[in-house]
């Protein structure tokens, strides 16, 4: 990787960043200049910003329009909601470790038609599982933010919760770059498992291969009382083209023969 | 973009909202830890102290009123999802709340461009330096307020325009009648000497500790 991008062209690209003006090729440039930079100088710079926003908003008496009483009533009664009954939703984040087979896949049929109809998958044997140690919530977080700010191939896709019950109240997201196989989950209000009984999985469609073997992107946990989850992703089967992401709720340890019952949450990049 | 301007009607329906979301806590009280640790009565107050400031950037930064309702609404619910990444003792409350409400309004106006979402809360936006630490956040604040009477006025006036007023680089180029070159250049070097000047101060109050 080259680095012989200059302070000035870093210094634009920061400021780029700094006001929301950065494009794709401008952050791939910025995250090619980040070994120059000292530890948390892109913050640095947002943080200034943030502050001369709030600074500039106080000394603009025409900053004083108010908001609408409807719109404020709506915004406490939700708040006051939210706070009341997910009181730890606000809590940092809980990073829950992920178990995998290694280079495994899970044999499927016509995902596309299964996600809308609900049909049989057809598995292969999963190899044995493994398990890697739950990292450091910072480092997730800093993981799921650098994929998104600093990767412009990366991409962020929302949640959309089926009717299983482990769903009913879930949200968030995953952040998945195919260059750097990495990847991140966020999950809120997803129902917590008891490990011994059962756990979520997480599969992988890959538009390169063969639609009827997603990767299987590991089985992972959602603790009680954690709000909001972060799941690191460390795909161990390459993924050429990362389309569609499930997470099913399988038997402890994860399945060999997966039903459709217990989709629990379902991602699809749009084309 | 969707500009605004105070008026005498305006100033009695923020009494009116104020009547709705009730009189705000004391100014130094932080809101944001409160709701962390559960306290809904905290909803409220964030509402009422905040609640200018995030609509009016919204209206600034959406094409119309819808729009920027749904922003609010998403911003604040954002501020509650993030309230425990809030530290006191970091920044100020204030510039917390701005730094949310920015990302958020830069998202959505992304997606309208069809660009990549940028969306996302900085790790360690908040860790700062030993020297930073344990300082005021309202003194934060009047710091920043310092900064902006230092910056040259071209420098202000562009940075005003884009971070208040959600101005791209192209906008405020023809708004201002500049080569967008010059426009980049002001508002590079006027963030930058915020962040010089903001650092700066920092360290000089710390040594004076």
């Amino acid at each position: 990787m080259q680095n012989d991008i200059g302070d000035d062209r870093i210094g634009e690209l920061l400021m780029q960043r700094a006001t929301g003006a950065l494009s794709a090729p401008e952050a791939d440039a910025l995250a090619q200049a980040l070994a120059k930079l000292p530890p948390g100088e892109v913050a640095r710079w947002e943080r200034a910003a943030a502050e001369l926003a709030a600074a500039f908003a106080a000394a603009d008496v025409s900053m004083h329009e108010p908001m609408p009483a409807s719109l404020a009533e709506r915004i406490v009664s939700g708040g006051e909601a939210m706070v009341r009954s997910q009181p730890r939703a606000v809590q940092p984040a809980t990073v829950t470790p992920i178990t995998t087979g290694r280079g495994t896949t899970l044999a499927w049929a016509g995902w596309m038609a299964a996600a809308a109809a609900l049909v049989l998958w057809f598995a292969v044997p999963r190899t044995a599982a493994r398990t890697t140690d739950a990292a450091p919530v910072s480092t997730v977080a800093q993981l799921r933010d650098s994929l998104l700010t600093l990767d412009s191939v990366s991409e962020r896709l929302a949640w959309t919760a089926t009717k299983d019950s482990s769903a009913l109240r879930a949200s968030g997201d995953i952040v998945w770059s195919n260059r750097a196989q990495r990847g991140v989950m966020r999950f809120v209000g997803l129902q917590p498992n008891d490990r011994t009984r059962w756990q979520y999985q997480l599969w992988i469609f890959d538009k390169t291969r063969d639609e009827k073997y997603p990767v299987d992107g590991g089985v992972f946990d959602v603790p009680s009382g954690a709000a909001e989850v972060l799941v690191p992703i460390d795909a161990r089967v390459p993924v050429g083209n990362a389309v569609m992401f499930a997470v099913t709720v399988e038997r402890a340890g994860g399945v060999v023969v997966s039903t459709r019952e217990r989709i629990a949450l379902l991602a699809q990049r749009k084309s | 973009m969707t500009r605004s301007g105070g008026s005498d009607a305006a100033r009695a329906h923020l009494a009116l909202v104020a009547d709705v979301v009730g009189p705000g806590p004391a100014p130094l009280e932080p809101l944001l830890p409160r709701i962390a640790a559960g306290d809904e009565r905290a909803v409220r107050d964030c509402v009422a102290r905040y609640g200018a400031l995030v609509w009016s950037l919204a209206r600034r930064w959406s094409p119309d009123s819808s729009d920027a309702e749904d922003a609010v609404q998403e911003i604040f619910i954002d501020l509650w999802r993030t309230a425990a990444r809030y530290d006191v003792s970091r920044t100020s409350e204030a510039g917390w709340v701005a730094m949310i409400a920015r990302r958020r309004l830069i998202d959505r106006a992304r997606r309208r461009e069809r660009l990549p979402a940028l969306e996302s809360i900085p790790d360690d936006f908040d860790v700062a330096s030993e020297n930073e630490r344990d300082l005021d956040r309202e003194w934060r604040a009047d710091q920043a307020r310092a900064v902006l009477r230092e910056l040259p006025p071209a420098q202000r006036k562009m940075l005003e325009l884009s971070l208040l007023h959600g101005r791209t680089h192209d906008e405020i180029a023809r708004e201002t009648e500049t080569p967008l070159g010059t426009v980049k250049s002001h508002i590079r070097r006027g963030l930058q000497r915020a962040r010089d000047l903001l650092a700066e101060r920092t360290r000089n109050e710390a040594g004076d500790e």
